[in-house]
């Protein structure tokens, strides 16, 4: 029975995984990028020696560009305020910033933020249709002279994309983050000006500051933003970066108040060329516009908005793309925020409701006064599937003749070559009765045993698994009380030595100790192990036997008796020992069986969410409990990580990483808890970090893959073959797979 | 005790014997739960993951453009209004004047 492994995972299905995972870095990379910090404007770099700045440029006036390559600085022109905002477009503020100018009638000059550009271009479109003068304050707002030239080009080169797709436009304008007045100006920024002057730029400065990210009230503002003696003034404002509150109150008083004092308002080409006109009015000495005039081209389109450039085509669509993007991100990282909510509240909801009710469970089953019913003392049938398992069926049935409980065992042969039967029947066990059949599934099988058991009640365990001698009896006592129609057992990794034994372990412990007293106290359990279970007889025949319809036959007839009303329980005391898959390509292939088995006995059995009695109550109690943590928690578990991940890389590594390890605790403690009820050594649970690293991630592996192939439809080919034996001895696994 | 489930010879018969029976399930087709012999979900659902997976290449696509590029702002698409002389007709794309976010330099003897 050698299966080929590449049936385990198509190409076509990695490769999309894989682009869904790029798709998905890119949205997170994206949107950590658009989110670097944009704090306050603060000044840094203060101090520096400023050497190797023009004189004439540190005296000079605000606005500094470089035509014919040499620097020029120019002033507001008396009487004259160019109002600048700094740091938007903010979708709360710009907007109400907006309104004010229109009020008055006045145009500003804003120094956009790119990331911000790109997460709300209608501002800048509402704010270019009206008037106002747009500039570059870089991406992520980072201070330039700290970078290198291709970060600055970079910087900047994005904003001006994200300005095509927003506005149609380019600008001319920039203005660096932490920039001030022109003195602030240092060997360390200079070259970055010179460049951009080179490149086309006109840099723009203050000269005078409303101070308003410091909110030191309405009336300072104002002040501190009224230039002295009817100058001209260059006023930096802020629409971004903080509770623009007082900035929103002072600008109509600020605005009005300058009106009365003969103030026009303009923008930095506007002032611009009112000082061209002044200088060649000067140079001329005839006052008056013909210059202007002569030229139509320029009258034609707002000399206020002269520094816009129409962006061409191509800088237009990618700028369009880039803003795209920048909305799919927008939309997907609250999207996966919302849905990592879900699944952390379900997951800690989820411990903390495992914990209240096995410390419950634990509890009143284990009270000296509590029992079931009248003791169970009558024999009882044990079936023992068995496919090929020469190395392990001496053992099973040899655990089962020190049996304390009066049993007869009926060996089903399900087709072994290996001769089983043979070394079954050497055994000579006298309440032994070898079945033989036609291979034909475990199901098959274990129909079989239920039809020749002699007793009312079945216990079923697995071909390679070892009972104790109490495990019987204590597994039928829940019998003693007649609503209970099948028992679980504990089972336990026999192979625990070993790295992936120890992952299994912990897993079962967990398992066994948490989410079965959680289930059996709500009423629910949603599968009675392969390994180690006991069934009535009656009840078995009434639901159909084990059916053939899902690869998890053992959760499939689980659901089938409480749906017809009985009840299913958890003897903790009944242990198995079982040999765990030993290598993660057996491991992958019984997980594999058991998720997708899972969905399909559920999604079998969906229509007992609108059932009514015992059969509604499992589907409107259990299926969504069941399907909640087994299948939609683990699913998006890689979230948490994926998340995890991104808060490392972009917002606080310290504290993510904090985060992760307290959630790592929790699962600890309960891991812990749960090792307790069961009086477990603790030591294993030195594994639990890196269990959680590697093994999780293997789990939703398997999980994501059992999802898809039930969403295509595909034939599994272990489906056809029924069943192969799946856990078993690691002997046995590396001939038998 | 009820009896009405025979005790089948063949027990690999009797799964897809109860399922026919069994009217009221749509998912009972002639195969095991989620089961679609005819391959048209498969195919419907490879489509849809590769054109999935195209999406998320061209994102990627998209922002390793705007990031490694910006290719296309050369300089003398931005040159300033009062730029060198070579600067007259530079910006790319729109024709001068056309609704107004364009202004061609004004260099020259006018000032």
């Amino acid at each position: 029975m050698s299966r080929s492994r590449p049936s385990a995972i198509p190409g076509p299905r990695v490769v999309i995984a894989l682009l869904l995972l790029l798709g998905l870095v890119s949205v997170m990379l994206l949107d950590g990028y658009l989110r670097a910090e944009i704090g306050n404007d603060q000044r840094i770099r203060s101090g520096a020696s400023s050497s190797k700045v023009p004189d004439s440029v540190l005296d000079g006036g605000p606005l500094l560009s470089f035509p014919g390559g040499t620097a020029r600085t120019q002033s507001v022109p008396d009487r004259t305020i160019v109002l600048t905002f700094d740091d938007g477009p903010d979708p709360e503020w710009t907007g109400k910033v907006l309104d004010v100018l229109d009020d008055n009638d006045v145009p500003g000059t804003f120094f956009l933020v790119g990331s911000m550009v790109s997460r709300y271009p209608g501002l800048v479109r509402e704010m270019v249709d009206g008037g106002n003068e747009v500039g570059v304050h870089t991406f992520t707002h980072i201070d330039l002279s700290y970078r290198s030239a291709s970060r600055v080009t970079r910087e900047i080169a994005q904003t001006q994309l994200a300005l095509a797709g927003a506005a149609g436009i380019t600008t001319t304008l920039f203005r660096a983050p932490y920039s001030s007045t022109n003195d602030a100006i240092d060997n360390y920024s200079w070259p970055v000006y010179k460049k951009l002057g080179a490149l086309g730029y006109t840099s723009v400065f203050i000269d005078t500051d409303s101070e308003d990210w410091q909110q030191p009230g309405v009336d300072e503002i104002i002040d501190l933003a009224t230039p002295k003696s009817g100058k001209g003034a260059s006023v930096l404002f802020h629409d971004s970066g903080g509770d623009r509150e007082q900035t929103l109150e002072a600008l109509p008083r600020y605005i009005k108040k300058m009106k009365a004092q003969g103030y026009t308002f303009t923008t930095v080409s506007g002032a611009q060329q009112q000082d061209e006109q002044a200088q060649s009015q000067a140079g001329q000495g005839t006052p008056d516009r013909a210059g202007q005039a002569a030229d139509p081209a320029a009258s034609a389109s707002d000399p206020e908005q002269a520094a816009h450039r129409r962006a061409d085509a191509t800088t237009l669509w990618e700028g369009r793309a880039l803003l795209a993007a920048v909305a799919v991100a927008e939309w997907t990282m609250p999207g996966l925020a919302a849905l990592l909510t879900v699944v952390g509240v379900a997951v800690l909801g989820r411990f903390g409701l495992m914990l209240v009710l096995a410390r419950s469970h634990y509890r009143r089953r284990n009270r000296r006064r509590f029992v079931w019913g009248p003791a169970v003392i009558g024999p009882v049938s044990v079936i023992v599937p068995a496919y090929n398992e020469k190395e392990c069926i001496a053992h099973t049935l040899g655990s089962l003749a020190s049996s304390t409980h009066p049993i007869e065992i009926i060996l089903v042969d399900d087709g072994s070559t290996d001769g089983t039967p043979e070394i079954a029947e050497s055994l000579g066990l006298p309440n032994l009765r070898v079945v033989r059949q036609e291979n034909a599934g475990k199901s098959a099988a274990l129909n079989n045993g239920v039809r020749q058991a002699r007793y009312d009640i079945v216990v079923m365990m697995d071909g390679d698994t070892v009972f104790e001698p109490e495990t019987v009896h204590r597994l039928v006592q829940p019998f003693g009380d007649p609503a209970v129609g099948a028992v679980a057992g504990n089972a336990k990794v026999g192979n625990r030595n070993t790295v992936i034994g120890a992952w299994q372990h912990i897993e079962y412990v967990m398992g066994f100790n948490l989410d079965r007293r959680m289930y059996d106290l709500l009423r629910c359990m949603p599968t009675i192990p392969g390994a180690i279970g006991a069934f009535r007889r009656r009840a078995v025949l009434a639901v159909g036997g084990m059916s053939e319809d899902t690869l998890a036959e053992d959760t499939d007839i689980t659901i089938a008796l409480h749906r017809a009303g009985w009840r299913v329980v958890y003897a903790e005391h009944a242990r198995a020992w079982t040999e765990a898959p030993a290598s993660l390509g057996q491991l992958w292939r019984q997980r594999y069986r058991w998720s997708y088995g899972t969905m399909q006995a559920l999604w079998k059995h969906r229509r007992s969410v609108t059932d009514r009695g015992p059969s509604g109550r499992f589907g409107r109690v259990g299926m969504p409990l069941v399907v909640l943590f087994q299948i939609v928690t683990p699913l998006f578990a890689p979230l948490i990580d994926v998340f995890t991940l991104y808060a490392m890389l972009f917002v606080d590594f310290r504290a993510s990483l904090l985060a992760w390890l307290a959630i790592l605790l929790v699962q600890l403690l309960c891991a812990a808890y749960a090792f307790r009820l069961d009086r477990e050594k603790y030591r294993y649970l030195l594994m639990m970090p890196l269990q959680q690293l590697a093994y999780r991630q293997l789990m939703y592996l398997v999980l994501i893959h059992s999802c898809v192939t039930a969403a295509t439809g595909g034939r599994l080919r272990w489906q056809k073959l029924k069943r192969t034996g799946v856990v078993g001895s690691p002997t046995s696994g590396t001939e038998s797979r | 005790m009820p009896s009405d489930i025979p005790v089948d010879t063949d027990p690999a018969v009797r799964g897809r014997h109860r399922k026919h029976t069994r009217a009221s399930a749509p998912s009972a087709q002639d195969g095991p739960v989620f089961v679609d012999s005819s391959g048209r979900r498969a195919r419907l659902l490879r489509r849809a993951g590769a054109v999935l997976g195209v999406t998320c290449v061209g994102y990627a696509a998209v922002l390793a453009l705007s990031f490694m590029g910006g290719i296309s702002l050369s300089p003398s698409t931005l040159l300033p209004i009062d730029g060198m002389s070579d600067a007259r007709g530079g910006p790319g794309g729109g024709p001068p004047g056309d609704s107004g976010a364009y202004a061609p330099p004004s260099t020259g003897t006018g000032r």
